[in-house]
């Protein structure tokens, strides 16, 4: 298992190797979301990477429309290829560009859904040999995860320390608070960041950046699955990301490593935990449920079933009549019948028809060619309850 | 010499609104089944449902695609197969979707149509060749593209492409916001958005030692690119889509009703030069909206494109009070009442085409012909009406803002 993570700094460089790490992720702020390094000490720190034998995988991760991408490609081929190992990219067209117009090894972040095995593969298939390595997504539970390191033919890289993105806009969002504010404020700042609350969320403090690209949301609190690793280990995870970006400091980067390398069973997380200055959570890790709330959104009781269908109740005048919009086009509702109504709470009545008039007030025989039928009046159905045939022909 | 302009392509929440987007229009409709989609609060579509909506749509030429967007996870996809063939048993014309497991699923199953939803985010040439090559046959571009954009990714990856014109905006790129699944415990990406994004933040810039209490600082205005349209037809853009599957059948007939007859007058007139634009501008304003922009259409979304406010209908001074159900006599029509109105009141009835009826209330009976002063929601009223009428008109009133 490998441990991978970014460079900001020469500084970053040294402890990267001091902490036997093989690989280091460069990015210059031009094609990269997070980073506040130019294209000149960009140059500088992939060419000191190299220095120390480190591979360089320069991140493109942003998004681009048409106009833009012709922008960041041509920033792009300004850096010198002999400086880059490989590429690692999130958009569909930089991915399509890297792997048609250059020949660069990819890493391709599909960390953005990318939740079933059946499009990974493809993207597997589809990159082809180019494919250094997948960066799959967080919100996959370590069940999941240990189905697909097992059935991906590549190398698989996984997030286990660092800022979560919870949102991505184009937009600046940030700037334009400031606009007109007094003269301490610098809205025109290439970087702005700050902390929002809401009253309406339970969680304060989500970190928050704008930059040239757009504005970032991040998650109160950091991923943290150090203390997984020797279950990411039996698992055969090939690569482990620390993104410590935010903390512009990769003194805890050592002490990591460590943990990777010791022989104890559990090694201890604690003092890592300790100098870690965020709250950390394990996000989907252990479970991911992030869909059961879903049946409480609908009320599945109005919803019509099968074929018996006749329609729904919309009005009620209590002792004289029921109102029934008919929307079934499969039966009939005739004199006589005997229908089934299942009311918005999912009680079930049962009456049978023997008054049924149409909209003008005729008395009918069916339901056949009206959008409106009266029948007989029951007490306990309300408007929105559903009407079936019972013992439809 | 005929012009082309693009399909439009409403939003139908569930069957009646797909029956009032196609008759007042539309002539596309988008819909969702009971699953695989992003909108688990929306009514959507159960199978006879579906067959229903389907056979209402072609039977008037219109087109049904059924959205499966969500980013499924692998169980979801087990489920999807049985849900695929029915949608192909029943003659759907494409399925939107935006993972690729999901396209591949179909591809495997059947010969369906497939649609890149804007969820992919889908934004520049190069991505459109690479989902071409992944077997779509359209692309939604997503909506930070600009219609110049949108032109020259069309001649370049030789593909559909389908632009939102109308609607909500998700300040996002699609399908890169996890608010809710981490903050709600609902993923966003497959139907549970807790539209965070609408909610009122403070923000502190610690550097600066700065505050900024109580905005709406991550919320969009709306789109409109009603103003655009000819851009639209010039780049030559297949379909126009409107957003909005959750909201009103008073939205889905206006959106339907006016962006359909402003293609009709172009395809009719080869431009826009008229005073109907006007008219068709401030029907487009009378319902709930948040304070309108073209977004991205033309120039990218600038500040003002924040919506920084919580009221969205302060300019809308309309609300819908009911659909017309049926006639009573020759004189009268039935109204299912949605919003109460009075004796007294004057409601305007929308006809699929052409201009609308206004009618002064002044008398109104329940069905068994109890004269009645006002009326309340979920109830039916008969109104005195004999002009011409169809069942699923609107019918709607001024309000006081
Ligand atoms: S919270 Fe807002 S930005 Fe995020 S997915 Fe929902 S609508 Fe889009």
């Amino acid at each position: 298992m490998n441990l991978i993570t970014y460079a900001n700094s020469v500084h970053d460089l040294s402890l990267i190797k001091d902490s036997n790490c093989q690989e280091v992720i460069i990015g210059p702020k031009d094609l990269n979301r997070n980073s506040k390094l130019n294209l000149a000490d960009t140059t500088e720190l992939l060419v000191q990477a190299k220095k120390l034998g480190l591979r360089v995988t320069l991140e493109w991760d942003v998004l681009y429309t048409e106009n833009q991408i012709y922008q960041a490609i041509d920033i792009f081929k300004t850096i010198d290829d002999s400086l880059i190992d490989c590429v690692r990219v999130q958009d569909e067209g930089v991915l399509e560009f890297v792997l048609t117009e250059t020949n660069f090894q990819i890493q391709f972040i599909a960390e953005t859904g990318n939740h079933n095995l059946l499009g990974l593969n493809k993207w597997v298939s589809y990159i082809g040999n180019r494919l250094d390595r997948l960066v799959i997504s967080i919100e996959l539970s370590k069940i999941t995860l240990a189905e697909y390191i097992d059935k991906l033919d590549c190398d698989i890289e996984y997030l286990v320390l660092g800022k979560i993105l919870l949102f991505y806009s184009p937009r600046k969002l940030l700037s334009p608070l400031l606009d007109g504010e007094n003269e301490k404020v610098n809205y025109h700042a290439d970087r702005l960041e700050a902390i929002g609350e809401s009253e309406e969320s339970p969680h304060k403090g989500f970190p928050l950046v704008e930059n040239g690209h757009g504005t970032f949301m991040y998650h109160i609190k950091d991923l943290f699955l150090l203390d997984k690793l020797k279950e990411l280990k039996e698992l055969g995870l090939n690569y482990l990301r620390v993104d410590l970006r935010f903390e512009e400091d990769l003194s805890l980067l050592p002490k990591i490593a460590g943990l990777l390398s010791s022989t104890e069973v559990d090694p201890n997380t604690d003092s890592i935990k300790a100098d870690y200055k965020n709250d950390l959570i394990r996000g989907y890790y252990q479970i991911n449920k992030s869909d059961v709330l879903f049946k409480k959104l609908k009320n599945y009781r109005i919803q019509r079933k099968d074929s018996s269908y006749i329609g729904e109740v919309i009005e009620i005048l209590k002792g004289e009549y029921l109102a029934i919009n008919i929307k079934g086009q499969a039966s009939l509702m005739t004199k006589d019948c005997s229908l089934k109504f299942i009311t918005p709470e999912g009680k079930e009545l049962f009456c049978k028809v023997h008054k049924l008039q149409d909209a003008a007030l005729n008395d009918s025989e069916s339901s056949d060619g009206h959008e409106l039928m009266l029948m007989n009046y029951m007490s306990g159905v309300w408007p929105k309850s559903q009407v079936y045939l019972v013992n439809p022909l | 010499m005929t012009i082309n302009v693009p399909e439009l392509l409403s939003p139908a929440g569930n069957l009646d609104k797909l029956k009032v987007a196609i008759s007042y229009g539309a002539n596309a409709v988008y819909l969702g089944g009971l699953k695989f989609g992003l909108r688990s609060a929306a009514d959507n579509f159960t199978d006879e449902e579906l067959l229903e909506g389907v056979t209402f749509a072609h039977d008037r030429d219109a087109v049904v695609y059924v959205v499966l967007n969500g980013f499924l996870h692998d169980k979801d996809l087990d489920e999807l197969v049985p849900f695929i063939k029915y949608l192909e048993e029943i003659a759907i014309d494409a399925v939107i979707v935006s993972d690729l497991g999901v396209i591949e699923t179909i591809k495997a199953h059947t010969n369906l149509e497939i649609h890149l939803s804007t969820q992919a985010s889908c934004l520049n040439s190069y991505s459109a060749k690479l989902w071409k090559k992944m077997g779509v046959t359209r692309i939604v571009l997503g909506r930070e593209v600009s219609i110049d954009e949108a032109a020259k990714i069309k001649k370049d990856a030789d593909i559909e492409i389908e632009m939102f014109v109308h609607g909500s905006m998700c300040m996002a790129f699609s399908g890169n916001c996890v608010i809710s699944n981490f903050t709600q415990g609902r993923d966003s990406n497959r139907g549970g958005c807790a539209h965070s994004c609408r909610f009122e933040y403070s923000l502190k810039f610690e550097d600066m030692d700065f505050e900024k209490k109580n905005h709406y600082f991550m919320s969009s205005t709306d789109l409109n690119g009603l103003r655009v349209l000819e851009k639209f037809i010039e780049a030559g853009i297949d379909s126009i889509k409107v957003e909005g599957r959750m909201k009103s059948h008073l939205y889905a007939a206006t959106m339907s009703k006016v962006y359909s007859e402003a293609l009709r007058y172009y395809k009719e007139n080869g431009h826009f030069l008229s005073d109907k634009i006007v008219e068709w501008e401030s029907e487009l304003k009378k319902v709930k909206h948040r304070t309108y922009a073209p977004a991205n259409l033309v120039e990218k979304a600038a500040t003002d494109t924040i919506f920084d406010e919580r009221v969205h209908d302060k300019d809308s001074n309309y609300a819908i009070v009911g659909r017309v159900l049926d006639r009573a006599n020759e004189d009268e029509i039935i109204i299912e009442v949605r919003n109460a109105f009075n004796i007294g009141d004057e409601v305007e009835l929308i006809p699929f085409k052409g201009a609308t009826a206004t009618i002064k209330i002044n008398q109104m009976r329940l069905m068994n012909n109890t004269a009645i002063e006002r009326t309340n929601p979920s109830t039916l009223v008969k109104i005195p009406f004999s002009g011409f009428c169809e069942a699923n008109n609107i019918v709607r009133l001024k309000v006081l803002s």
